[in-house]
């Protein structure tokens, strides 16, 4: 059933219940109305039947005075002859009004004679009988006028009897006259009564305008209060009725006959059932109308409205959101269609940017490195972006409905499914999970991995998130650590490399108790072939040394390419004098090579240092510089020769400079003698000079700018470096802050040791300088070396973070000497990679420079950071790294450190600039 | 033949006729009618009265006076029979009840009124006689029975005749001259005309108004109805 059906059924019964209720009420008060009507109308009947009775009398007593006063009566009566007096009534009989005359003469029995219309009438029987006498007898006690009823056989007369005076004086009789109560009579007074009648006595029923009285006469005889009111059902109607009794005469309890006055229920209840049923007609028409006025208000008010509501949002369930709701309405159903239009425009302009975001995301994905993936609760995949076939040559449908471990069977997935398992426990997101799998060309690609869980009300669903193929970053990384670990020329580990396996080896032969010797090996006069010969010629010295330690090595020993003309060799289970034999083998044999370069034979020498391990040193620094020194001595013994390290040889060097420089740096930041340098960083693109690097600088009494290479390690050693920092920062920052209106928009960047790093006073200094200073934070930059921050990467991340809160920027400095791993980038979020200058300095000669720095510029570009090449000293240099995509260049050629900016800004651009900054 | 030349011819004879009175007795005949002109219809069984017709001499004529004579009206069934007489001047009337019962007569007339208790019959008080001496209408009737009634009409004339309507009245041996017929019944008025009396006159053909509807139903009829007096209009 609809709406319209249920609200025209709702309307019907409405009507229904109130016409049941009018009906209702109607039909008490009728029903009330029709009692009370019933007996005012056998009152009022009895009432006019009375005064119908009164009138028969008066008529009567009329016809009995004229008949009494007519001479001829009067004559025959004094005549006192019955036979005179029965010839006269004969002569006068009959008179209009009577049905019966009787004159009693006072003359004793015998002396009555009358006349009628009826032969009984006149019967002795009749004339003598008690009621009649009765009636004569009323008039003997003087009264005028005796009124009576008497039942004569089957005749109901009325009579009135008047007494017969002489003349002369003295009564001489009386006259009987009477009326007869026939049927139509009875009739005449049933319509003037406007009620039934009869007359009945006893079970005798004398005359009935009621038909099939008689039967039921047993039920009007037994009413219980005779003056009541009684009920009779008679052929199938009701009748409510009374009776009156007709007494002989006045005065008299003897009963002639009794009077039925009826009142047929159905004549009182006729108008009301033709009213009823008018009503039921009117009714069932005004339903008809009800019915077809809901249907119509319903169709117009709701059905309408609602089926067009109810069409709009099937159309928008299927899809077609054009539809438009036109309803002119003020009410609530206007005001729904309107808000379903306005939420129709609005769902219009979600979905619209629905399926903008839709195609974005599309877009994204397709284009996107990264690619998209969805999970369900047992890992199978639901959804990858399509772009995975470009990378894993694997159509993005055949990943649909399998897990990992199912598309590739071969690979170590442990750890990506360990990650998915969690969400059998915890759901819990994870990050940069890494897989090694085979594509279908069995080439291994690296996966990195994102991915949270995904609830529907509260119900895990799986996994969604994103993966990335990392293989070319972990090659470029895997590259990246072979060139920092190697000398590119060589083939050799590098000075960092063979640090670390200095100390691994040192480590081990420390657990095996065993002996290790270091050899350092520095090629002499290596720059002056270079400077003859050109570097190819030391290049090639270089690596026939190398290729000779190489072939004179053992496996287990290590071998490196430590500086420009240092090599360093490590030899494990050997002891010190094997190793001074060692020494001097290998020192012949560099003797021995004689290579031949421009048609020249090189003769090349060289000076070792040699030192034993762990009893000279568990350090691999410190055994190293104690290397160092015995090389020295053996340089500084002549040279081509081999020195063994002693303790005099390195506490000598060591402690002779560094206690001068602790005194000397602490005299200069009491006496505020250190003074602050900026060198110009020049931007490649656009070449104009924005930035600047504080370095800083000792100066002595007569002038002289001390570089800081010759304090900086004191410094370190005995524990004022935060201080010195704490100075130049805040110098740097009052300087920033002093500099004119014109150069608001020049940036510092301030070098910060390790040990500055993470310093709680450190960075309230930095907070409280820009503060006071009203310097934009964003003109700062503070350059951290990687090796510092990575050797306590929580607390440089913690500083890190702060400081970039602050607005200031961060540098990664020296980048590319000692990190391990292109991870911490990721961590550290620093702005800036500052390339170390070893890997600049040469770099157009380098072809494993240009690579390195390559891969570290596009590291950088990747990760959103900027790139700084320092030690940028020539052209040559410069256009190198500018093609390589170095945003940033730094260096002599575009200019030297000066102690104020106006010196240090270079005229033009870049080409410009550069070229007046060399002159 | 029209009616013109038959009074014409009537005239001639009227006048030979008065030329030979003294040749023969004159007389005078004819017929009554009574022509019922009252409101009163009557009824075409009306049972009809008798029409006493009496010829007084008009000028000096001389009438024969006869010996009187005893006129009886009995009284019979609460009745008095005959209800109408004529009678000459000096003529007795007797009243005798043939009844069980009492009569009371009383009269209203020019004379001497009369009232008289007639005992039952056979009693010796049973019969009354009258003289009446004066010429007139006297009305009797019983105090006890008012339906008995009794017309006697007195002439001073010996020449009456009662006829039923439409018989002839014929008097013969009359003096040749103008006399004057009365004519009289109870149901009529009475009339007097003036005729010539001749040697075989021509009959006379008189009429006598009546305004009574006659007697021919004497049954009381019903009332009629007061409802007849508002009849139902036929709208």
């Amino acid at each position: 059933m609809n709406i319209e059906q249920k609200n025209t059924l709702f309307i019907i019964s409405l009507v229904l219940v109130v016409l049941f209720g009018v009906a209702g009420a109607a039909f008490l008060l009728v029903r009330d109305h029709v009692e009370v009507s019933i007996n005012d109308e056998l009152e009022r009947a009895r009432k006019v039947f009375v005064q119908s009775q009164k009138n028969r009398f008066d008529n009567l007593l009329t016809v009995a005075r004229s008949v009494r006063d007519e001479p001829s009566l009067i004559a025959a009566t004094l005549t006192g002859d019955i036979a005179t007096v029965r010839s006269m009534l004969d002569d006068l009989y009959p008179r209009p009004g009577s049905d019966f005359m009787a004159v009693y003469l006072d003359t004793g029995p015998g002396g009555v004679a009358g006349a009628g219309n009826k032969p009984h009438y006149t019967s002795p029987q009749v004339l003598s009988s008690p009621v009649l006498i009765d009636l004569v007898r009323g008039l003997t006690s003087g009264e005028p006028i005796s009124f009576g009823n008497a039942l004569l056989y089957d005749s109901w007369l009325q009579l009135v009897a008047v007494p017969i005076e002489n003349p002369l004086g003295g009564r001489v009789g009386a006259l009987v006259v009477g009326e007869r109560f026939d049927v139509a009579d009875l009739h005449d007074l049933r319509q003037l009564v406007y009620a039934d009648l009869a007359v009945f006595n006893g079970s005798q029923l004398l005359a009935s305008s009621i038909k099939n009285l008689q039967p039921a006469l047993h039920q009007v005889n037994g009413l219980s209060d005779p003056a009541g009111t009684g009920l009779l059902d008679l052929d199938g109607e009701r009748y409510s009725f009374r009776i009156l009794p007709a007494l002989n005469r006045v005065g008299s309890d003897e009963q002639s006959v009794r009077i039925l006055l009826a009142v047929k229920h159905s004549t009182y209840w006729g108008p009301y059932r033709v009213l009823g049923g008018n009503a039921l007609y009117f009714s069932a028409i005004i339903l008809l109308l009800a019915a077809l006025f809901g249907i119509s208000i319903s169709r117009h008010t709701l059905t309408r409205p609602i089926r067009l509501l109810a069409r709009a949002t099937r159309a928008i369930a299927s899809g077609d959101m054009s539809l438009n709701v036109s309803m002119k309405r003020n009410d609530e159903l206007g005001q729904l269609g309107d808000s379903l239009n306005t939420m129709l425009g609005a769902l219009n302009a979600s979905r619209g940017e629905l399926e903008h975001g839709r195609q974005r995301f599309r877009d994204f994905a397709a284009s996107s490195s990264d690619w998209l993936w969805e999970t369900d609760r047992g890992g199978h995949f639901t959804f990858v972006s399509s772009s995975v076939s470009e990378t894993l040559e694997m159509p993005a449908e055949t990943w649909l409905g399998r897990t990992p471990a199912e598309i590739f069977p071969g690979s170590n997935l442990s750890e990506l499914m360990e990650a998915l398992r969690q969400s059998d426990r915890k759901q819990r997101k994870f990050r940069d999970v890494e897989i090694w799998v085979h594509a279908q060309n069995a080439d291994q690609h690296c996966l990195r991995l994102n991915g949270v869980p995904v609830f529907s009300n509260k119900t895990f669903k799986g996994y969604r998130g994103t993966a990335s193929d990392i293989t070319k970053l972990k090659q470029d990384e895997k590259r990246m650590v072979i060139l920092a670990n190697q000398d590119h020329l060589t083939g050799l580990s590098n000075r960092r490399h063979f640090l670390e396996d200095l100390n691994h080896e040192i480590r081990r032969v420390e657990r095996h108790g065993q002996l290790g010797v270091l050899l350092l090996i520095d090629l002499d006069h290596l720059k002056l072939v270079n400077d003859t010969a050109g570097h190819a010629a030391g290049d090639q010295i270089i690596v026939q040394v190398a290729g000779l330690l190489k072939r004179a090595s053992r496996e287990q020993d290590f071998l490196a390419r430590i500086s420009g003309d240092e090599f360093a060799v490590a030899y494990s289970a050997m002891s010190e004098e094997q190793g001074m034999e060692k020494a001097h083998q290998l020192l012949e044999r560099i003797n021995a090579l004689k290579p031949r370069y421009g048609g020249r034979t090189l003769n090349i020498s060289a000076s070792v240092g040699v030192v034993t391990f762990p009893q000279q040193g568990k350090v691999p620094v410190e055994l190293m510089a104690k290397a160092d020194a015995a090389m020295s001595v053996a340089k500084s013994g002549g040279r081509n020769r081999v020195h063994r390290y002693k303790e005099s040889d390195m506490m000598r060097e060591r402690m002779d400079n560094q206690l001068v420089w602790k005194d000397r740096l602490l005299e200069a930041l009491e006496c505020d003698e250190l003074r602050l340098v900026f060198q110009p960083i020049v931007g490649v693109a656009s070449g104009k000079v924005h930035h600047f690097e504080v370095l800083v600088r000792m100066q002595e009494p007569d002038g002289t700018l001390i570089a800081p290479g010759k304090f900086i390690p004191a410094a370190e050693q005995f524990g004022l470096i935060q201080q010195l920092d704490r100075q130049v920062v805040t110098k740097a920052i009052r300087h920033l802050a002093d500099l004119p209106a014109e150069m608001k928009d020049i940036g510092f960047s301030i070098n910060l040791s390790g040990l500055s790093v993470g310093l709680q006073a450190m960075y309230e200094l930095i907070e409280q300088e820009l503060r006071e200073g009203g310097v934009d934070p964003g003109r700062v930059t503070f350059e951290i070396t990687e090796t510092a921050a990575c050797e306590q990467i929580s607390t440089a991340m913690e500083f890190i973070q702060k400081v970039r809160q602050l607005g200031c920027l961060v540098s990664l400095d020296d980048f590319g000497v000692g990190f391990s791993s292109f991870s911490y980038l990721k961590h550290l979020r620093a702005d800036i990679l500052k390339i170390d200058g070893s890997f600049i300095r040469d770099i157009h000669n380098n072809n494993a420079d240009q690579l390195f720095v390559k891969a570290l510029v596009d590291v950088a570009s990747g990760m959103g950071m900027r790139t700084i090449a320092e030690f940028v000293e020539n052209e040559q240099v410069f256009e190198r790294v500018r093609s390589l995509g170095v945003d940033y260049v730094q260096g002599y050629y575009l200019g030297k450190p000066q102690t104020s900016l106006e010196t240090s800004m270079p005229e033009t651009g870049v080409e410009t600039g550069a070229s007046a900054s060399v002159a | 033949m029209t009616a013109k030349p038959k009074i014409r011819i009537l005239v001639a004879l009227v006048a030979l006729l008065a030329c030979l009175q003294p040749l023969a007795a004159a007389e005078v005949k004819g017929t009554v009618t009574v022509d019922y002109r009252g409101l009163f219809s009557a009824d075409s069984g009306a049972q009809s009265y008798p029409v006493s017709v009496a010829l007084e001499p008009a000028a000096g004529q001389k009438t024969i006076r006869r010996a009187a004579r005893r006129q009886v009206i009995e009284i019979i069934d609460n009745r008095m029979r005959p209800a109408f007489i004529t009678v000459q001047k000096g003529d007795h009337i007797r009243f005798i009840n043939r009844d069980s019962v009492f009569h009371e007569v009383f009269s209203l007339s020019p004379g001497e009124p009369v009232s008289v208790r007639l005992g039952k019959t056979k009693e010796h008080n049973a019969s009354t006689e009258l003289v009446l001496d004066q010429v007139g209408t006297t009305h009797f009737f019983c105090r006890i029975h008012n339906k008995s009634y009794a017309r006697v009409d007195v002439v001073d004339t010996s020449y009456l005749q009662m006829i039923q309507p439409g018989q002839v009245f014929h008097f013969v041996g009359l003096s040749p001259g103008k006399w004057t017929l009365r004519l009289a019944s109870p149901a009529g008025e009475t009339r007097r005309v003036p005729v010539t009396a001749m040697t075989s006159p021509p009959p006379l053909q008189l009429t006598i108004a009546s305004r009574d509807g006659g007697f021919a139903d004497s049954r009381l009829k019903p009332q009629a109805g007061i409802e007849q007096l508002y009849p139902v209009s036929e709208w």
